[in-house]
């Protein structure tokens, strides 16, 4: 198609018949306008819809517009299309609207995805409402601006999945519920029981009985009716003429089913069951026994009003009543033959001469023989079936009416009844008068002696033909049951015991494991599956077997060798416990239904959403599309805009390459390809620049794309977006720049700073070895003045009243002697790297009250001081700081002082001054004096080196005291402040970090 | 007593002139027939020990500050001589570091003297320390 010619897209030349509809449609003239107008989401979707073999629907517009492809077709019928096509969904669908109506409207205005499985519609698509089941999905579609302007549908018919599973699992119901009842009643009870349970189908029932004499039928059970309503009859009157009777007398007379078409006519409202319709049609089934001339029970039912009562439809029914017919067959035989071998022996003992005369009298062939077999009786019946005189059945003259292929079956079992002198039963063939072969039910018992041996045996033999046949009818029909189950949509087999015993299996089973049945029955799936325990999957079938709860796994994922082909597939499960006669649980039914195209349609839907959601996100964005399989390449309008390329030119992989700047170019290839192999997320985020050649700058450019791999692994579609982000970087990039200088600045400043610092620790280092040496030098020279000086006033007989300048020299040295070993206190303490150890402050004033004592007492002083801390610290240093403390209190005091010792725990913002610290609480610990005190103004100046404010005279002391305080404080990583007013006394304040 | 008061010979080392000088006054107020061996030097002291094998003083004293060989150092070489291991070292010096004298006690040295600012002092002390030494001696014997 040449684009040219036409206004639409050109993905619309794709698409089989509704390709072609969509573009001979006059769009023109439809509300929606022509295909190019429409957002670009809706477009990308119509593409998607058209190009793919899953069912698929959008609706577009505020109406709903319907727009579909070839696969979702089936779903309009046989009225709908191809007229719905433009259509209000609305219009289309007025049977569901109410239902799917709300859905659609909700996913418009919310704009969330809504997903429903096997959902029940009643669709109108053949003139009738039909009972169908979906799964589906709808998904917004949003415009440009971000406004929901459609909705996109992916939809699968479930129906005939659905409705077979639900006869299926009625039949099982009824097989397992009416097996091994022991009366003819119970089987009926049990019967309506079942029907009841399934009204889908069974919107009501009748069963009648007819009677024996033929006059009429009389009423055993119903379900889905009212007792009391007109339409039940408990008897029918065939002479009456009743309404309703001729298709009941229908039934009789032919013993086939009948089936009524117009029975709202007939019977006007019947029940619903659980539709809102009345059934239009019923079946009538009658269930006759074997060589019977008429039916024995007739099984009236309301059809599934939503269903058409096909010839398969109806066999269902026929199906579920055949179930009666052979249950009451089978008690009805085994309770014949017993009563009638009890009988014989009865007759036997009540009057053996009355024996001929009484045998003969029976509907029945009768024989006798002696103890080896040897058989010297048969009565009359006999001679009327077979045509042979009973003189030459005698003996084994019998034997030339017996069918050849018989007699092996014969010979054995009678051997097995005369060894363990038990009941002899088999069936066999006899030759009538008529030349034809009917099956018999032969039964001897053995009379016995008193000595316990032999004395004779009695048969009877019962024309079992019918019977034959009945069961031969039901065999065919276990083999369409059979065939049904073979062509279940779902791998079905039957697991037996403990081992897990593969003892059947479906058609189905056998495609789903690529193998024959002989390779698997009577092997455990165990051994044939060794994925089963891998998977852990042998314990959940255990529990099922042993709990009786049945198990459903509605998706999972298994690796498959289908069809030659390794791949991944997804399975829903159910574990079905199966009861056998005595109601254990012996066997497991397993069903599997394979689910792969649910999940995948399920992730086409996701994955068409991520491909609208990228397309769409923002309208500065371009989208690109890319089918790596054909190496096509898609732009749309932005992203040729973005990447400078007009509208009509032709792009491919190569030119766009070419576009992107050298040094970026090899960058994006290798990331692309990339992103094109499995191993690879799929997800593609770049950045590069590109040199557009119609513009004179270049531009920076975001990519990103995500990859979609087909089941092998191949990627089928590289999708993604494009964004000019110059502007962006540039900024970012001046932004950077800036900050990048600014941190330079900083850095030089920092080194700078780290610099000054080292040079300034350097000093520091250097000043407090200074310092040591000087002082410890110092002394050297001192001393020995002081030596000398005193050498001379001891040894001169005469100073000539010299004494006290040799006293003055003597005083000044000791002074200067005094201050060095202060100074070099000081200095060993900065210099101290004695670790630290918990000290406990009460041992310290402990101590320091023993080394003052003296002084203490000199002075008459009082020491108060509270419980103090344990603190981290420097034991000498500790000692050296509150010994300060305290003989300071001592030394500045008047008369009779008391120095206090408080202690208090405090956090760093109950702290009385600001400082800075890492640490979050101190132990506070305050020494006061009720002494001199000091001016306010001096309360910095007191830890200074060498700082007095008293003479020498007044108070001795060296001005280190409270700088060395300082200096062991701050070791510390602590505080100190001191406060005092002249004539009150002095605080001190240390504050050491907990 | 007497006979012990000869036996008695000490060595001093010591690069301070001054130091020895005070030192032999102490000793001689002391008792005037106590020898005194002196070294300048750790250098010089272990010269003289390896010179004269005889030479087994009674106590040693060294000074802790000195150049080039310290007063550690010293103590060190004269415990490597086997006949020297027994004889009392006492550490002579200035400063009067708590923390000095736990060290000096680690490597072998008896006590630590501060030299004192005047000669009572000092004689007080060596007093203290011979007659320690004989009371030990005179038990012994």
């Amino acid at each position: 198609m040449n684009m040219n010619d036409s206004v639409f897209p050109d993905f619309f030349d794709r698409g089989g018949e509704m390709g072609k509809l969509i573009r001979d449609f006059n769009w023109a003239d439809s509300p929606l306008g022509i295909p190019e107008k429409w957002p670009a989401s809706i477009q990308t979707s119509i593409q998607l819809c058209l190009d793919s073999l899953f069912p698929m629907v959008i609706y577009v517009g505020p109406e709903l517009r319907i727009i579909y492809n070839d696969a979702w077709r089936p779903t309009l019928g046989s009225t709908k299309h191809p007229h719905a096509l433009g259509q209000p969904a609305k219009k289309v669908w007025p049977e569901i609207w109410s239902t799917i109506g709300p859905m659609l409207e909700q996913v418009m205005e919310s704009g969330e995805p809504t997903y429903e499985k096997d959902h029940l519609l009643l669709l109108d698509r053949h003139g009738y409402l039909e009972e169908t089941y979906w799964t589906y999905s709808y998904s917004p579609l949003r415009d440009e601006r971000g406004k929901v302007s459609g909705v996109f549908a992916v939809v699968n018919d479930s129906t005939s999945e659905v409705i077979n599973e639900r006869h299926l699992r009625m039949l099982r119901d009824l097989g397992h519920e009416i097996t091994d009842v022991k009366n003819i009643d119970e089987v009926y009870d049990k019967f309506l029981n079942v029907i009841n349970q399934y009204k889908q189908d069974f919107p009501f029932s009748l069963l009648y009985r007819l009677r024996l004499d033929g006059t009429g039928a009389n009423l055993i059970g119903s379900t889905g009716l009212d007792l009391n309503s007109r339409h039940i009859f408990d008897t029918l009157e065939f002479a009456e003429g009743q309404l309703g009777s001729r298709n009941f007398l229908k039934c009789v007379h032919t013993k086939k089913p009948v089936m009524v078409h117009d029975l709202r006519n007939r019977m006007g409202d019947m029940p619903t069951g659980i539709w809102n319709v009345h059934p239009e049609e019923a079946i009538l089934v009658p269930i006759t026994l074997p060589g019977a001339e008429r039916p024995k029970v007739i099984f009236i039912a309301g059809v599934n009003p939503h269903r058409k009562l096909t010839p398969e439809y109806a066999s269902f029914y026929e199906l579920a009543a055949d179930q009666i017919a052979r249950e009451i067959v089978r008690i009805k035989t085994f309770d014949e033959a017993k009563v009638q071998a009890l009988k014989i022996a009865k007759i036997h003992l009540v009057n053996e001469k009355n024996i001929r005369q009484m045998a003969d009298s029976i509907p029945q062939m009768i024989w006798v023989t002696d103890p080896d077999g040897n058989a010297y009786f048969h009565n009359e019946r006999w001679t009327i079936y077979t045509g042979v005189n009973a003189s030459a059945l005698i003996n084994d003259g019998w034997l030339q009416v017996l069918h050849a292929e018989d007699l092996p079956a014969v010979k054995s079992k009678w051997q097995e009844a005369f060894v363990h002198k038990s009941v002899f039963e088999t069936e066999y063939r006899l030759k009538g008068s008529d030349g034809i072969y009917r099956w018999f039910l032969a039964r001897a018992v053995p009379a016995l002696k008193e000595d316990g041996q032999i004395e004779k045996w009695y048969g009877t033999t019962t024309d079992i033909h019918e019977k034959r046949k009945l069961e031969e009818k039901l065999i065919e029909r276990e083999f369409i049951l059979r065939n049904l189950v073979d062509h279940s949509p779902s791998a079905i087999t039957i697991l037996s015991g403990p081992d897990l015993i593969i003892e059947q299996a479906n058609i189905k089973f056998y495609e789903l494991i690529n193998k024959c049945a002989e390779e698997v029955i009577g092997k455990s799936a165990l051994e044939v599956f060794p994925a089963i325990r891998e998977k852990g999957l042998d314990k959940i079938l255990f529990k099922v077997l042993n709990t009786g709860i049945p198990y459903i796994n509605n998706e999972f994922e298994v690796q498959l060798d289908r069809y030659g082909k390794e791949g991944s597939a997804f399975f829903s499960y159910l574990y079905q416990p199966l009861h056998n006669a005595a109601g254990v649980i012996d066997k497991l039914m397993v069903v599997s239904t394979d689910i792969t195209s649910h999940v995948q349609l399920r992730k086409s839907v996701e994955e068409s959403g991520s491909r609208l959601r990228l397309a769409i996100e923002s309208s500065r964005m371009g989208t690109w599309d890319y089918d790596p399989v054909h190496d096509k390449l898609e732009l749309s309008d932005r992203a040729r805009e973005i990447f400078g390329f007009d509208t009509v030119e032709r792009i491919d992989m190569m030119t766009l390459y070419d576009s992107i700047l050298g040094r970026d170019r090899s960058q994006v290839i290798s990331s692309i390809q990339y992103a094109l192999q499995l191993d690879s997320n799929g997800k593609l985020d770049l950045e590069f620049s590109i040199a557009p050649k119609s513009e004179a700058i270049g531009k920076v450019l975001k990519l990103n794309g995500k990859t979609f791999f087909d089941k092998k692994g191949n990627a089928y579609r590289f999708v993604g977006t494009v964004l000019d982000i110059t502007e962006q970087k540039k900024f970012s990039e001046e932004l950077e720049s800036r900050i990048a200088l600014r941190t330079q600045e900083l850095k030089v400043a920092n080194d700078e700073l780290i610099q000054i610092n080292t040079k300034l620790e350097k000093s520091n280092r250097e000043l407090e070895s200074f310092t040591y040496i000087a002082s410890h030098d110092l002394q050297e020279p001192l001393r020995k003045i002081l030596f000398f000086s005193d050498l001379i006033q001891q040894k001169s007989q005469s100073l000539n009243g010299m004494e006290n300048y040799f006293n003055k020299i003597s005083m000044s040295t000791q002074r200067m002697s005094d201050l060095i070993t202060a100074l070099l206190r000081y200095s060993t303490i900065s210099n101290s790297h004695e670790s630290s150890v918990p000290v406990d402050l009460n041992m310290v004033i402990a101590h320091i009250r023993e080394d003052y004592e003296i002084m203490i007492q000199e002075k008459n002083a009082i020491i108060e001081f509270d419980h103090l801390p344990i603190v981290n610290g420097k034991e000498v240093q500790l000692f050296q700081l509150f010994a300060n403390l305290i003989s300071n209190g001592l030394k500045f005091s008047v008369k009779n002082p008391t120095i206090t010792v408080r202690y208090r725990l405090v956090r760093i913002h109950d702290l009385e001054n600001i400082y800075h610290t890492n640490h979050r609480a101190f132990h506070e610990i305050t020494v006061s004096d009720d002494g001199i005190g000091f001016e306010p103004i001096y309360s910095d100046q007191i830890f200074a080196m060498f700082q007095r404010l008293h003479g020498r005279n007044e108070y001795p002391g060296m001005g280190l005291g409270l700088a060395l305080c300082k200096k062991i404080v701050d070791n510390h990583e602590g505080f100190i402040r001191g406060t005092g007013k002249p004539g009150e006394g002095a605080t001190f304040t240390v504050s050491l970090p907990v | 007593m007497n006979s012990l008061k000869n036996l008695t010979n000490c060595f001093l080392i010591d690069d301070d002139e001054d130091d020895f000088e005070i030192f032999k006054m102490a000793l001689h107020e002391i008792d005037p027939t106590i020898t005194l061996h002196y070294a300048f030097s750790g250098i010089e002291a272990m010269k003289k020990f390896d010179a004269d094998h005889h030479l087994i003083p009674n106590y040693i004293f060294i000074d802790w500050n000195m150049p080039r060989m310290n007063g550690r150092q010293c103590l060190e070489e004269i415990r490597k001589t086997e006949r020297l291991q027994n004889v009392p070292v006492y550490i002579y010096s200035t400063s009067s570091d708590p923390r000095a004298i736990d060290e000096i006690r680690k490597i072998g040295a008896c006590d630590f003297i501060v030299k004192p600012s005047n000669i009572s002092t000092l004689v007080d002390t060596l007093s203290r320390i011979f007659l320690i030494r004989k009371v030990k001696h005179i038990e012994k014997a």
